[in-house]
């Protein structure tokens, strides 16, 4: 199965946006920089096209024979994965060395949601943008890292891992200190890159570790092999297999920031462009995510090695009391965004670490926990939190970009009472802060109680009350956004404001309209995000 | 039915309300007029399913009997049960649909003029679109979930309507009141209205969780109203426990909320001072949207709780059902002799039309409260259904005509008027036929319907030989006395008689009262030929509701023939005038209406002798609304209030205050210190991550360790 | 056999290098205050994984030697190429920014 035209076409969601890169980089080098609407209408029209042949319900008839979105040949050949054999290297093919990307349907999932905020994120950043330079460098980047995410999400080897890992990687740093002539986003940037790069290092590193056990670089052979070669904790390789284990979280783990490790991720977030922020916070950081679950679950089976999934939720919890911490007395906008961020991402690994658990206890007194529902329930959540999280804090750092557009201020004791000038904006703001609260006709309160239902289900019940409580905290700093923005008396820098573009307004308002549908109607993106979670899990092929 | 109707027609509504804002930053008489399509779009959906039920093609199943229903899946609890967002097309849900979108578009039409040049008509808009969606919702619900959400919709929408102005203050120079109840601003009575049938809907919430609980234990989670017609296990299982008195407590709180949406005794007072909103909120509260829910909502569980009686072979559960509808009907009948008697004597016109409407509801609750104990069970709830319909039109039109007459006179008060006829002829005209309507006068749409309430009644006595029966005989006629009679008074002291000092000051300074102009005449119009014409329907509507009881009418709905409506019409005719409440109806008409005559018509007899000895504190009594209100606010607002603060005092202060300011503090104080973590300083960052590793992997030994001395695999989270 | 065994030296060596380098390369990020230290500790951390993977590469050949591993290896220099230079980049604009190379000075996030 070598790449072929039709591979070629399937395959339009990832290189269309490396060659979108490139298309706007010329652009920019003969307009001279000039162009910048037709750039960031290009770039959306990419990330369109990108959706476009990812969800495509029909086929694609050409000279070289009939092809099909990738989603829709997965759902319509019984939930089975694609595979892609891109680069067969010479004696070494497809039994041990050979590159590919697989393609199933949390790979979708995840490069829709990433293709989806990044859409409004051109569109806004049209608007928001206007007065910067070097245009081209922005949207081009843009491109690459969405593109290097999708291609992260499609890898199913270590090499095309860690290329697009670094190719996301890269482009993040790029972005952050985008505006290198103000001090802010440069120290951000270069604190970023120090530990960001760190950890990719720590990931070579135990990828060639990994390598050195098992012989391939192939992800879903080594899970197989280890369990042959540590059969047992009195096996030789059982303490080097576990080592991987804590440099695979902790490589990643930066990246995904988990709680000790996350220190950079106040720092970079608010200093990037908003638009760059809502990505970084919305989808950047969930590849971290998904890079975990994806390899935990194929490489360490819990019944073998059998605590790291439980050491793991104890991280995600500690990652939630970290930041519910840090973001209660805080005074920047952003900042506070950025650590609610955090706590998110508590949620979302916490969801994952249950499907990482050995569950010795299916929870006799509810009729319906069995193991695999436990399991379903709460990866289910954390997909479906992931996307309620892109939608949620997306639109707030795009919101928290506007604020900053209209007024130049992040900080909330200046941007008390500017709620009540700008109505459709501060609208938006109120429903995202309630959704992330998980308030509940909103999309924030299902993903919640799937992970909350989840984690009853696998019987962790401290787990549950730690989670839910921590929950009812952080209502208390979303609604100290919103009590300051509406409910205080405006101070003289927010009596000005007036409501924003409607451009700005457009991306933020779409995105509203989604957190309120999908919480009215949640069940055909619940229904998408199970298929999912029993794709990663294994449970469907 | 037009493709999507069940939905469309509330949907439509909804729309047009999420769009008011958009359209008023286009054009302000888009805003208007927009909201008049959308509703018009409404009503035509709502109407187009009328063929449906009349030739049965919504008809899916005999015993039960089911009819079509649409859903879509809503929320999926994963191995529990999936909550749907569906409609259930039923003669009872597009009847009531009809009625909700018919008289609320003519409201829409006359709001043009009424409100025309109101500063806030974009929130007006809004709402009023609102509450005709979350009416029609409410009603096309095929579960009870989604009929509350609905419900509460009208509730939060009655709210901010009521309290249109809200802050116009409210004109109570009345010195006859003894506690003035009546907050100094509008916004007082919206507040009012909300929170007395807020009572209600939590009652009726706590019931539906019960509800719900029980379908649980029979194995089928569901709010589906034709799942829990067909299977009874629920019912059975509820009255199991506590030897039925969970299940009466169960159907009483479900009731409660009925009881305060459609304004019975004892949560009857908030509907009178509902009056400070603007007229056409008025009439749409009262006609078309929310007071009818509350009956509509007893109208769809009647039928499910009379099957279980059948289905349910536990004696104790038919009594306890037996006496639950027994309740309805005694609260029915109360509640319209005791509106009667307060709207004798009111002295504001929109008021009388608020105590008639309470008086109203009680004779529909009467009926349906009957039904269940008549064999033929259709006789009690038609003659509900049937009263709703035509209450709807005539109050809708009485609403109307004297938020016209309030336009041109500038007071509220029935002795601001008099003589007023000449200046407003059509408003006149189309009142008389309302009041005649009201007061069930041949061959007006009330008569019918109230003949047809009296011949349940009369059923129950005389047929079953109830006593139950003969009292809501005796008070029912006695109410439709009084009812005549404050028709006729409302009549006279608007209308008749000479003009009073307002209406010729008014003439003095230049603005004499004028007839209202066409945009809102000619839905009064069109509402009063609907009052005629909907009295000769009753055949029609009971050849509409057979389908409820399939089982026990084996006519299966067909598509009538000219020529059996003709023989259905003749035979029922002659029914009515041969039957003795046709009597009953005539006596009543006579006795209050020849009082009223001589009082307010004619005016040989002079009403002032109420003001002194005996009568005089009778009439005081009943000014103040039996007290009920004032008694009300003395138990719970003086009252809650005291107890408020003491328990402030107490218990806030001193005890959970203290607490709060503790943990805020040490959430606060902690969260600070907390902070110091973030130093900025890479090589900390660095250590932090050494630290995550070093913590990993230390707690991977300890795990491993322990399990290894345990020799069991640890459940981390107990 | 593989052609670890012709070189003589024993696999162990070869591993405990990388390690050797990726130990230093971590002390260096954790305590050093220079930037351009930082730099080179970057370069430490990713050769003891290149180390890591050409070793195991020559340990898993037989007569073909591991040609995927040896392409990340080659990959990966390119790309911590690619990251250096953006690193260094972001060093010399924080140097005219804030006329120091002591990353302590850059000190205005810190909450």
């Amino acid at each position: 199965m070598a790449i072929g035209p039709l591979e070629w076409i399937q395959l339009i969601p990832l290189w269309i946006l490396f060659v979108g890169a490139l298309i706007i980089a010329l652009l920019g080098r003969f307009t001279k920089e000039r162009a910048k609407v037709a750039m960031g209408a290009l770039s959306a029209l990419f990330f369109f096209i990108s959706i476009f042949f990812l969800v495509l319900p029909f086929p694609i008839v050409t000279p070289w024979g009939t092809t099909y979105g990738l989603w829709y040949q997965i759902v319509n050949n019984g939930f089975n994965p694609i595979n892609i054999w891109y680069w067969p290297l010479g004696a070494y093919d497809a039994a041990t060395g050979a590159t590919f990307l697989r393609i199933d349907l949390f790979t979708v999932f995840m490069a829709v949601i990433f293709s989806f905020l990044a859409f409004f994120v051109s569109l806004y950043s049209i608007k928001y943008m206007e007065h910067d330079t070097r245009l081209s460098l922005y949207y081009g980047l843009l491109l690459t890292l969405v593109g290097g995410m999708i291609g992260v999400v499609m890898a199913g080897d270590f090499f095309t891992l860690f290329i697009f890992w670094e190719t996301m990687s890269i482009s993040s740093y790029v972005l952050v200190a985008f505006r290198r002539d103000e001090a802010e986003p440069l120290e951000a940037g270069i604190k970023y890159l120090l530990l960001s790069a760190v950890g990719s290092t720590l990931v070579l590193f135990t990828m060639s570790i990994l390598y050195g056990i098992t012989g391939t670089i192939n992800l879903y052979q080594i899970g197989s092999i280890l369990v042959t070669l540590a059969p047992t904790a009195t096996s030789p390789l059982y303490g080097l297999i576990v080592f991987t284990i804590v440099g695979l979280v902790i490589g990643f783990g930066v990246k995904a920031a988990i709680a000790p490790l996350a220190t950079w991720l106040p720092d970079a977030h608010p200093a990037a462009p908003s638009g760059i922020s809502a990505m970084l916070s919305g989808v950047v950081i969930m590849t971290g995510s998904y890079a975990i679950i994806r390899l935990l679950v194929l490489f360490y089976d819990p019944y073998t090695f059998v605590y790291y999934g439980t050491i793991l939720s104890w991280f995600a919890l500690f990652t939630m009391i970290y930041g519910n911490l840090m973001a209660l007395t805080q005074k920047d906008l952003k900042r506070l965004l950025a650590y609610s961020t955090i706590v998110n991402v508590g949620y979302i690994i916490f969801g994952f670490s249950i499907a990482l658990m050995p569950l010795f206890f299916p929870s006799p007194p509810y009729p319906i926990g069995t193991y695999e529902s436990a399991l379903t329930y709460s990866v289910t959540g954390s997909l479906f939190h992931i996307t309620s999280h892109m939608l949620a804090k997306g639109m707030l750092f795009l919101i928290s970009g506007i604020f900053l557009h209209t007024l130049h201020t992040r900080d909330l004791d200046k941007l008390r009472g500017a709620g009540r000038r700008m109505p459709f904006t501060m609208f938006c703001f109120t429903i995202g802060a309630l959704s992330l609260a998980g308030v509940p006709p909103l999309i924030g309160f299902y993903s919640k109680f799937y992970i909350i239902w989840g984690s009853i289900v696998a019987g962790t019940y401290i787990a549950t009350i730690i989670l839910v409580l921590m929950s009812a905290f952080s209502v208390v700093y979303y609604l100290r956004m919103i009590q300051i923005l509406v409910f205080s008396e405006p101070s003289p820098e927010a009596a000005t404001a007036k409501e924003a573009h409607p451009l700005l307004l457009f991306a933020i308002g779409v995105l509203m309209v989604f957190i309120i549908g999908i919480g009215l109607f949640p069940t055909f993106f619940l229904d998408v995000a199970t298929s999912a979670a029993q794709s990663v899990l294994g449970m469907i092929p | 039915m037009l493709p999507y109707a069940a939905w469309l027609c509330w949907l439509f509504p909804l729309i047009g309300a999420l769009l008011t804002p958009i359209f008023a930053k286009i054009h302000p008489k888009l805003r208007d007029y927009g909201a008049i399509i959308f509703g018009f779009l409404g009503m035509v959906m709502a109407f187009s399913m009328i063929p449906d039920i009349l030739s049965g093609a919504a008809w899916i199943n005999a015993s039960p009997m089911l009819w079509y229903e649409e859903a879509i899946p809503w929320i999926s609890i994963p191995g529990f049960t999936t909550l749907e967002w569906g409609v259930l097309v039923d003669p009872l849900s597009v009847f009531m649909a009809s009625v909700a979108t018919g008289v609320s578009f003519l409201i829409l039409v006359y709001s043009l003029g009424y409100m025309h040049g109101d500063p806030s008509l974009t929130r007006y808009w809004f709402f009023m679109q609102l509450f005709v969606g979350g009416m029609v919702l409410l009603v096309m619900a095929n579960n009870l979930l989604q009929t509350f959400i609905g419900w509460e919709i009208v509730g939060l929408c009655s709210y901010a309507l009521i309290g249109f102005w809200y802050n116009r203050p409210n004109m109570v120079h009345d010195d006859q009141l003894g506690d003035v109840t009546e907050g100094k601003l509008n916004s007082h009575s919206g507040m009012k209205a909300f929170v007395v049938t807020r009572v209600g809907d939590v009652g009726l919430l706590i019931s539906i969780i019960f509800i719900f609980f029980f379908t649980i234990s029979a194995g089928n989670p569901t709010f589906n109203y034709q799942v829990l017609l067909s299977d009874f296990t629920w019912l059975g299982n509820m009255a199991l426990i506590l030897n039925g008195a969970l299940m009466f407590a169960v159907l009483l709180l479900f009731f409660l909320g009925p009881i305060g949406k459609s304004a019975q005794f004892p949560l009857q007072f908030w509907l009178p001072e509902a009056m400070a909103g603007p007229t056409t909120v008025s009439a749409l509260i009262h006609a078309a949207a929310m007071v009818k829910a509350g009956v509509y909502l007893i109208a769809r569980m009647a039928p499910i709780l009379v099957e279980g009686f059948y289905q349910v072979a536990v004696p104790i559960a038919q009594f306890v059902l037996m006496n639950f509808f027994l309740i309805i009907a005694i609260i029915g009948t109360f509640t319209a002799f005791m509106a009667a008697t307060m709207a004798l004597v009111s002295r504001e016109l929109k008021k009388v039309l608020a105590f008639s409407t309470i008086s109203q509801l009680g004779y529909m609750f009467m009926a349906i409260g009957i039904f269940a104990f008549t064999a033929e069970g259709v006789l009690g709830y038609t003659a509900g259904v049937f009263h709703l319909a035509a209450h709807a039109v005539f109050k809708a039109l009485l609403f109307l005509s004297a938020g016209a007459v309030l336009h041109s006179v500038h007071s509220k008060y029935m002795d601001d008027m008099g003589g007023i006829r000449k200046a407003m002829p059509i408003t006149f005209a189309v009142m008389v036929i309302g009041a005649l309507a009201l007061s069930g006068f041949p061959p007006f749409s009330g008569f019918w319907s109230k003949e047809a309430v009296f011949a349940s009644a009369w059923f129950l006595a005389i047929d079953l030989g109830s006593i139950w029966g003969m009292i809501f005989l005796f008070l029912g006629a006695i109410t439709g006395i009084f009812t005549f009679f404050y028709s006729l008074r409302m009549i006279g002291m608007t209308f008749l008689g000479e003009p009073s000092k307002n209406v010729k000051d008014l003439a003095a300074a230049g603005t004499p009262v004028h007839e209202a102009p066409a945009v809102m005449w000619v839905p009064l119009a069109i509402l009063a030929g609907t009052t005629v014409i909907i009295g000769f329907l009753e055949p029609f509507l009971k050849q509409f509701f057979y389908g409820f009881w399939g089982n026990t009418f084996p006519s299966i709905p067909h598509a009538p023939h000219l020529s059996d409506l003709l023989t259905m019409y003749i035979h029922y005719f002659l029914e009515v005038f041969a039957s003795p409440t046709f009597l009953i109806t005539l006596g009543v008409l006579f006795v209050g209406g020849f009082l009223g005559y001589m009082f307010y018509i004619r005016r040989s007899w002079s009403p002032d002798f109420v003001g002194r000895g005996f009568l005089g504190r009778i009439y005081t009594f009943l000014y103040n609304r039996w007290y009920w209100n004032a008694a009300m606010y003395k138990i719970f607002v003086s009252g809650g209030l005291g107890f408020a603060r003491g328990m402030f005092n107490i218990v806030e202060a001193k005890g959970i205050d203290k607490f709060n300011y503790v943990l805020a503090d040490g959430a606060m104080g902690l969260s600070r210190r907390w902070r110091r973590i973030q130093t900025g300083v890479h090589s900390w960052n660095m250590i932090l991550l050494l630290i995550g590793a070093v913590m990993f992997i230390l707690l991977i030994l300890l795990f491993q360790f322990l399990g290894g001395i345990l020799l069991i695999p640890l459940p981390f989270f107990p | 056999m593989s052609y670890l065994d012709l070189l003589g030296v024993p696999i162990q060596v070869f591993l405990i290098v990388a390690v050797i380098l990726y130990a230093i390369g971590i002390y260096g990020m954790a305590t050093k205050r220079n930037m351009v230290k930082f730099i080179i500790a970057l370069e430490l951390l990713l050769d003891g994984a290149h180390l890591n993977f050409v070793t195991f590469a020559i340990a898993w050949s037989g007569f073909y030697i591991d040609l995927m591993a040896q392409a990340i290896v080659i990959i990966s220099i390119c790309i911590g190429g690619g990251v250096i230079a953006i690193g260094l980049a972001f060093i010399i604009r924080a140097y005219n920014k804030f006329g120091t190379l002591d990353i302590r000075k850059l000190n205005k996030l810190r909450h």
